[in-house]
């Protein structure tokens, strides 16, 4: 009887009735690992495919909060705002440097060119996610200069 | 009698549960690589910035070949100090608040508002920096000058 008791219990235990709780990745790393799920390929699409209203209308809130000075708040402005700047500039190009992201915010360093010849905008992207998309957006952009002081590009 | 058994089981597996975690489970987790990130970018910061203690923010926590991809400064730790010491001595009211900090693995990104005076509009900065051996070694940023008007409500920060 004690026997088939315990066989039972440990079936059941091994079966999934323990939740196991991974060190590193507690709450904090769980919310870190969805807003990389957001902002990894909204970036993707936004930025290196070009594709301004796929990626906005698929990852952004509707009521998104802009901080950069140069848009309106919500995201149907902000899909009208890029659509007209890349009609403008059909061979822009956009990389993503590197992706810092923790807990819901993250930080996109950018590499932008708008006309082929010309020189490139050093750009940071902060947003912040929430329920699965971005909620609100601040940017930093710099146009990158002839010269340097230092042999390192900005990137 | 199958009641029994069955809650009688599940009794006993959450006790299995609890035990094994309980031997699995080590006595102390390393810190992440995050972590420790995080425990040199946020002190750097708060003095450097904040409290614009710069030589102290960088003795402290700054590697002296520190590469450096601010167009305008030179390669290494002695140069960003007489840099910025300069600056802040040009500009004696200035200002500096930090945002927020976003940290992951050996990567910082740091986003605060410098103010040369009071009355100045002042720069949206965002540094990016890197850690290596416990000591930042590498940094980026991008800066941007705060415009006189703004299409919105919400303040760059």
């Amino acid at each position: 009887m004690k026997k088939a008791l315990i066989a039972a219990a440990a079936a059941s235990a091994l079966a999934g009735g323990c939740v196991s709780v991974e060190m590193n990745s507690g709450p904090a790393g769980s919310t870190t690992q969805a807003t990389r799920a957001v902002v990894a390929p909204f970036m993707e699409m936004f930025c290196t495919r070009g594709q301004v209203r796929a990626a906005f209308m698929r990852y952004m809130a509707e009521d998104y909060i802009q901080h950069n000075p140069n848009a309106l708040d919500g995201r149907d402005a902000a899909i009208a705002h890029l659509e007209a700047f890349a009609a403008a500039n059909p061979e822009r190009t956009c990389e993503v440097q590197r992706l810092i992201v923790d807990g819901n915010l993250a930080a996109a360093h950018v590499r932008a060119m708008l006309k082929p010849g010309e020189r490139p905008l050093a750009i940071v992207d902060i947003f912040r996610v929430e329920n699965g998309r971005i909620a609100e957006h601040w940017d930093v952009v710099q146009p990158t200069p002839e010269a340097s002081a230092n042999p390192h590009p900005m990137f | 009698m199958k009641k029994l058994l069955a809650a009688a089981a599940a009794a006993l597996s959450l006790a299995a549960c609890v035990s094994i975690e309980a031997n699995e489970a080590p006595a102390a987790a390393a810190p992440s690589q995050t972590e420790v990130t995080r425990g040199i970018v946020t002190p750097f910061s708060d003095l450097f910035c904040n409290q614009g203690k710069v030589r102290e923010a960088f003795m402290t926590h700054v590697a002296p070949g520190y590469i450096q991809h601010n167009p305008v400064a030179a390669d290494g730790r002695d140069t960003a100090i007489a840099a910025l010491e300069g600056f802040r001595a040009a500009s004696p009211q200035m200002t500096c608040e930090v945002k927020r900090i976003i940290v992951d693995g050996n990567l910082a990104a740091v986003h605060s508002h410098v103010k040369p005076t009071p009355e100045h509009r002042g720069f949206a900065v965002v540094d990016i920096l890197r850690v290596e051996n416990g000591m930042i070694v590498e940094h980026w940023d991008v800066i941007q000058p705060v415009p006189e008007t703004s299409r919105n409500n919400n303040t760059m920060f």
